[in-house]
């Protein structure tokens, strides 16, 4: 009975080993679905990739790779293939990581492969997609499923405009602070124009109730065309420190690090990027922006000189996808692009592109840059907006070494002929250095009056002449000789001498007959009396006293007599000067 | 004692001056080596430091802002120095100027009138003010004095009146010139407003480095003559000579 017994269970295992070798002769084929942690699992996330294996197994030699259908539908990039062979039979496994970015069931499979003229058939798998806030709902369910480690991508808008800025975010959240992050898996991203991350900012955050560390991770990314783009889901390793308690773990410590490394994936992100309205302007970006700024130094130069001319944009935007821009400048100015550089600000909100150039004056003249145009289109206004610099003169003036740039030849080779100029005159060594004392001009007034007091002297008796043309003037001229002529006889009768009043009776009627007195006769002196109205005795009387008047200043005369002579010849040039 | 004082303080006087003026003729002359080996800020610190400065000083510091392409600074020195300049320094300031304003492109023709102008401005570089009136003065006396006697025959008229007619333009000419304060404009585009007030209205623009007549000065702003024009400019964007 005993022997029965022991022999029942060799009988047992005869029996499998011959089932097991059937088996293995029973060649087949067959696919499997498991995440990426290697759990077999039919349900997956959007933008989060699984593995899909086909394991062949049995077949003689080796093996091509297999037909899934169905495969070509989705982003698949084959991760691996493992091959053993035991007596000429091998199993094959190729490994396939799978991506599906739209929630719903689908069916993978069947994976088809033809061998040695045989055709081999595969299960096929039923795959449920989710979105990855329904399987977060789930796994809040599932009270045994701790988030102590996860991924989260976040951009600030997910609905855009072709070349709109979107920042990105990944973060990367965790409890433990033993953990150490191994590897940042990268994704492929199309569609999209993705500026590199940034270095990683740490802090702590409480996500209800639960506080977490994190590493984040920031980036820009620009859409280059329009429609419904997935973001996938990033990919983080993590290493874990094993927790063993085992007596020599301290010595296999030394031997390998004794970590355990896991894999952790984000979400993926649905964007929505819109075509930009039609516009015939030429839009040279995307975003919100301040202003253009031009400025040319410096603002005067020789002919054939260079300036640099710098445009200044200052915004929010794709700064690195605004191309140079195309200059408006007169015919007189050339230019060249030189330099262009991005500043961005400390909160990296605002930044700057600088496009410098240089511009080269080809003639001289006062030249006018007219103002520059920069077309936008603003997120905030949805609409375009074109931004104006202010125009800038430059003056180019003829330079010393004159650089005249000639046609180009055939040979499209560009001489320069250098002509040299004159220089400004010498310095003046000789001096003065010192102010020199100059004599003071003659003050104006002065200088006036010393020019008309000649003049006067010349116009006097001019103006005395002119003035005799008026009968009031001749008759004052008549009084004024009488005056004079009493004057003399006066100064006659001082000296007690006579012998002039002749000459001064003479002289008086000369002027008053506007005569020469050595031409003047008594007639002329009579009837000049006449018509002033004097009468016969009247002439008698003057007669008698113009004899003795000649007698006296011809011949000896009574010293006594000399006092009454004076005395009746002012009587005479008084009754002259009344009628006058 | 007050004697003593008095002589004193006329030689402490005497002594400082001619320190003063020793200091002022080092300054030049290492101001024009300075200005040899191209050291032109240096050279115009220097010039700047001579305290009583002659028309050699104002020529050699417009040459110094040439080589530093500060054009309207060096015609303002040049201006400057052409007061009391002698034949020779005239005609050096003049080819300055000239080459100058050729290089910024603001020369222009010269028409009959300047040329007239320019000619009696030559004439003047060998007369004072006070030459030509005491020529003037003299010449109108002897004029009335032939007037006067008779003497004055139709060609000795003819002589002594055109003689005259010059003498008094080449006053006028330079009494105005002595007696006309100039400006520079220093700025790019400088505006030209209705008033002594940035909130007025701009009338015009003043182009770089050109010549104006200035009229008044108030504080921060000139009133200029401009082209036929007449307008304030703020004082930063003239440079008086």
């Amino acid at each position: 009975m005993v022997e029965k017994m022991d022999k029942i269970p060799g009988k047992l295992y005869v029996i499998l080993l011959l089932s097991l070798f059937l088996i293995n002769i029973n060649a087949g084929i067959r696919l499997e679905m498991r995440t990426t942690d290697g759990v077999a699992n039919n349900t997956a996330v959007v933008g989060q990739p699984f593995l899909i294996e086909v394991i062949i197994d049995g077949m003689q030699g080796s093996v091509q790779a297999p037909h899934i259908e169905g495969l070509d539908k989705f982003f698949v990039k084959r991760t691996g293939m493992y091959m053993s062979s035991i007596n000429g039979v091998s199993t094959t496994k190729y490994t396939y990581q799978v991506r599906i970015d739209q929630p719903g069931r689908y069916t993978i499979g069947p994976a088809k492969l033809i061998h040695q003229k045989q055709e081999f058939v595969s299960n096929t798998i039923p795959v449920i997609v989710e979105n990855s806030q329904s399987l977060v709902n789930k796994s809040k369910n599932n009270k045994n499923d701790e988030l102590k480690v996860f991924l989260r991508l976040m951009v600030d808008v997910d609905r855009v405009v072709v070349g709109q800025k979107i920042n990105a975010t990944l973060r990367f959240y965790y409890q433990d602070p033993s953990i150490s992050l191994a590897n940042l898996g990268q994704t492929d991203v199309t569609g999209f124009d993705i500026k590199p991350a940034g270095k990683p900012i740490g802090g702590t955050v409480d996500i209800k109730g639960v506080h977490y560390k994190f590493a984040e991770w920031h980036w820009e990314m620009f859409p280059t065309k329009a429609g419904e783009f997935l973001i996938p889901a990033y990919s983080a390793d993590y290493e874990i420190p094993l927790k063993d308690n085992h007596l020599l773990g301290s010595f296999f410590m030394f031997m390998n690090n004794r970590t355990d490394r896991k894999r952790v994936y984000s979400n993926a992100l649905k964007i929505t990027v819109d075509p930009l309205p039609h516009s015939n302007l030429p839009v040279q970006a995307i975003g919100v922006f301040d202003n253009i700024h031009a400025q040319i130094t410096p603002a005067v130069a020789k002919e054939g000189e260079g300036m640099v001319l710098s445009l200044e944009i200052s915004g929010d935007g794709n700064m690195h996808a605004i191309t140079t821009p195309v200059l408006d400048l007169p015919s007189a100015l050339k230019y060249y692009d030189s330099n262009t550089t991005i500043i961005n600000d400390d909160n990296n909100e605002c930044a700057k592109k600088r496009f410098e150039f240089i511009v080269q004056g080809m003639e001289t003249g006062d030249w006018e840059i007219p103002e520059q145009s920069f077309v936008y289109f603003d997120i905030n206004k949805q609409d375009y907006v074109t931004l104006k610099t202010s125009s800038l003169s430059v003056s180019i003036q003829p330079s010393l070494f004159k650089t005249t740039l000639s046609v180009p030849s055939k040979n499209d080779v560009i001489s320069e002929t250098i002509v040299k100029e004159d220089t400004i005159a010498p310095l003046n060594v000789k001096g003065p250095w010192y102010p020199v004392a100059t004599w003071k001009p003659i003050p104006w007034i002065l200088f006036y009056c010393m020019l008309w007091i000649p003049m006067m002297f010349v116009l006097y008796p001019a103006l005395c002449n002119w003035s005799l043309r008026f009968e009031i003037m001749k008759r004052r001229q008549r009084k004024k000789a009488c005056k004079n002529a009493r004057k003399q006889i006066i100064m006659y009768m001082k000296r007690n001498d006579n012998k002039f009043i002749y000459s001064v009776f003479i002289e008086l009627f000369a002027f008053l007959n506007n005569q020469l007195s050595s031409s003047l006769e008594s007639s002329t002196i009579d009837y000049y009396l006449v018509q002033l109205g004097f009468s016969d005795y009247d002439i008698k009387e003057w007669h008698i006293f113009f004899a003795s008047a000649a007698h006296a200043a011809y011949a000896q005369s009574d010293k006594n007599k000399v006092h009454e002579l004076c005395r009746m010849a002012l009587q005479w040039i008084d009754r002259l000067e009344e009628v006058v | 004692m007050d004697r003593s004082i008095r002589r004193s303080c006329l030689i402490i006087i005497f002594f400082s001056f001619v320190m003063f003026a020793g200091n002022d003729e080092e300054l030049f002359l290492r101001a024009n080596k300075l200005y040899e080996a191209a050291e032109y800020d240096k050279a115009l610190l220097s010039y700047e430091s001579i305290s009583q400065k002659g028309r050699a000083v104002f020529y050699n510091m417009g040459n110094c802002y040439f080589h530093k392409n500060d054009y309207p600074h060096a015609l303002v020195y040049w201006m400057r120095a052409e007061k009391d300049a002698t034949s020779q320094e005239y005609a050096m300031i003049q080819y300055n100027k000239n080459y100058v304003l050729q290089k910024i492109g603001k020369n222009k023709e010269d028409t009959w009138l300047d040329k007239i102008k320019q000619l009696f401005e030559t004439f003047n570089l060998y007369v004072s003010i006070l030459n030509l009136q005491i020529l003037i003065f003299l010449v109108w006396g002897i004029f009335l004095f032939l007037y006067y006697y008779s003497y004055l025959k139709k060609i000795r008229s003819f002589l002594l009146t055109s003689f005259l007619c010059i003498l008094a333009t080449m006053l006028f000419l330079n009494y105005e010139k002595n007696s006309t304060l100039y400006g520079i404009i220093t700025e790019q585009q400088a505006h030209l407003f209705s008033g002594p007030d940035k909130d007025l209205d701009v009338i015009g623009f003043v182009k770089y480095a050109d010549h104006v007549i200035i009229k008044e000065a108030r504080e921060g702003w000139y009133k200029i003559r401009y082209s036929d024009k007449g307008g304030w400019i703020e004082a930063e964007a003239i440079q008086i000579v």
